[in-house]
């Protein structure tokens, strides 16, 4: 087992596969040698590291991700699957504070998820929608407004 | 980036926003960009987002080997900006229903003018090599006729999509007059929604039922409508202020699928072949998905005794194999049963013959018609290349 201790100080006791699916967490293992200290984790909160690890015990026995393909349709594609796309379902702050986590302490596949769920808030969506969805103030002048309108005129066409 | 917005998307670090935008689509990335300032101006100082966009679009226009540019625009963002409308007309093979010969186009993004195009590509022969003909080692009667076509495109694009093209008031693009003074309009077709194979109905619809396609239309009717996979063409040649001859053309795209081998369908493709008098003709090696054993050689471009749209040869079971040559020609070559269909001018009397299909390799097979004692050759058109701008042939 390993005790993480979250930047509001709370510890979670994990099982060393489950914590070490953030390469972070893995590196410091190796790094003091011994899986019995504590580990500080001092830019994740209690609940968001909660929500984290609920993440990595999910995905403990995931096969190791293929080294980097560089296949196109793959990095294209926003599919998420079905038991990631349920526990994505939280509100903004979370999402967004899962993705910080998942890039601090280094999950790929969690941040991957996180970015796909971001991706697909905005797809397909109109400016408006997209303001609405993400609390963005309009701010243009009429003048930089009339700009980009002309700008994009053409491929709003069709 | 100032935040004057009380936006979280907005606070996440740029590496992460680079990441989470290079997954969208042309379309969203516009509208995000046009929601505040902020982003406009993210979206826009950041043109390597914009250039994984172009990447998707643009690749198999470019030859292998050469990096893409966005020249001659300013930015990957103005190329995605100024060609988005259009983009879905690239890559592709289209076919078109012209008389009973048919035609045969290409379309591809060309980085020399910054516009898409479309040209018709033509089989050229190449005499007097072509005019050769020798016997067959297996059996003197049996005359080879030599083949190695050319694919030669036309000169000027038929149709070009600039940053400047426009649908005028009737849904149509009248593309410039062409130096023989040829007009051409083009309009997206309208998708006819059709029920079971009732015969009349189906004898007016392009592509015909023998190509898959996911959407066709009636080809009498010229009327718009907003496919992206069936488009018209209304030419106009006008020689006087009198006289002027008007046609009209239907063209569908052709699935990547139908000309793309795979291990099991090693054949598929995009083919030329020798049909003597009549020339090179485009022809369609037709694997179908549910039995790939089975090899349908579908004109795509025909001639007056055998028109588009009708089977050249079919091979049943290809799995099959008569013999292994052993003649020099080919030796080793599998040998498979066939079918060559021939017709009277009119394709009036049209009949299966008997016929061997000689699998010399995967881009070459020869045709044997047993009751006409001769061999004619199919090459395959290197899809791939020919988009890059490439001759197509090897």
């Amino acid at each position: 087992m390993v005790k993480l201790i979250s930047s509001d100080g709370e510890t979670f006791s994990v099982e060393k596969d489950v914590a070490e699916r953030s390469i972070l967490i893995k590196n410091m293992i190796e790094d003091v040698g011994d899986s019995s200290t504590e580990i500080p984790i001092p830019n994740v909160t209690a609940n968001v590291l909660k929500k984290v690890l609920e993440w990595c015990e999910h995905h403990k026995s995931d096969p190791a991700p293929v080294s980097e393909d560089d296949n196109d349709s793959r990095k294209k594609s926003t599919d998420i699957d079905e038991w990631d796309q349920k526990f994505m379902q939280v509100d903004q702050e979370m999402l967004f504070e899962i993705i910080l986590a998942a890039n601090y302490l280094d999950i790929k596949a969690l941040l991957e998820v996180g970015c796909k769920t971001v991706a697909n808030m905005i797809k397909g969506k109109s400016p408006e929608e997209i303001r609405r969805q993400f609390n963005i103030q309009m701010d243009f002048t009429p003048e930089e407004e009339a700009q980009i309108r002309r700008e994009n005129e053409w491929a709003e066409d069709r | 980036m100032t935040i004057q917005n009380h936006c979280r998307l907005l606070t996440l670090p740029t590496e992460l926003l680079v990441v989470i935008f290079s997954l969208l689509d042309s379309t969203s990335l516009i509208a995000l960009s046009t929601t505040c300032i902020s982003l406009y101006s993210f979206l826009t100082d950041r043109d390597e987002i914009w250039r994984s966009q172009v990447e998707h679009l643009l690749r198999p226009s470019i030859p292998h080997m050469l990096p893409i540019t966005c020249e001659p625009y300013r930015s990957y963002r103005e190329l995605c900006l100024k060609l988005l409308p259009f983009s879905w007309v690239v890559p592709g093979i289209w076919h078109g229903c012209r008389d009973h010969q048919g035609s045969i186009y290409f379309s591809r993004y060309s980085s020399k003018t910054g516009h898409i195009e479309v040209h018709e590509l033509f089989c050229m022969f190449n005499p007097p090599n072509d005019a050769l003909a020798s016997a067959w080692s297996q059996n003197p009667a049996v005359v080879i006729q030599k083949f190695s076509p050319k694919l030669d495109r036309s000169r000027d694009p038929v149709l070009k999509f600039s940053p400047a093209t426009r649908y005028n008031a009737n849904d149509e693009i009248p593309m410039s007059r062409d130096i023989r003074g040829k007009l051409t309009i083009f309009r997206q077709a309208e998708v006819i929604e059709f029920q079971g194979d009732d015969s009349e109905s189906t004898l007016a619809l392009w592509p015909p039922l023998c190509i898959p396609a996911i959407e066709r239309t009636e080809m009498a009717q010229f009327k718009r409508g907003n496919s992206k996979n069936v488009i018209q063409l209304r030419q106009i040649w006008q020689w006087s202020m009198m006289s002027t001859l008007e046609t009209y053309e239907t063209v569908s795209r052709l699935l990547p699928d139908l000309y793309t081998p795979d291990f099991e369908r090693p054949l598929r493709g995009l083919w030329v072949g020798d049909y003597e008098l009549h020339g090179g003709e485009f022809i369609l090696f037709h694997q179908p998905a549910e039995n790939s054993n089975r090899l349908e050689a579908i004109k795509l471009t025909g001639d007056p005794n055998v028109p588009r749209g009708e089977s050249s040869f079919i091979v049943d079971d290809l799995s099959h194999c008569e013999r292994i040559s052993t003649e020099t020609e080919w030796f080793g070559a599998p040998v498979v049963k066939a079918k060559g269909q021939i017709a009277q001018v009119n394709f009036i009397n049209h009949q299966f013959t008997p016929a061997e299909l000689i699998i010399i390799s995967k881009d070459r097979v020869a045709l044997y018609w047993i009751d006409l004692n001769q061999i004619n050759i199919y090459v395959r058109v290197q899809v791939d290349e020919l988009l890059a701008g490439e001759k197509g042939i090897r």
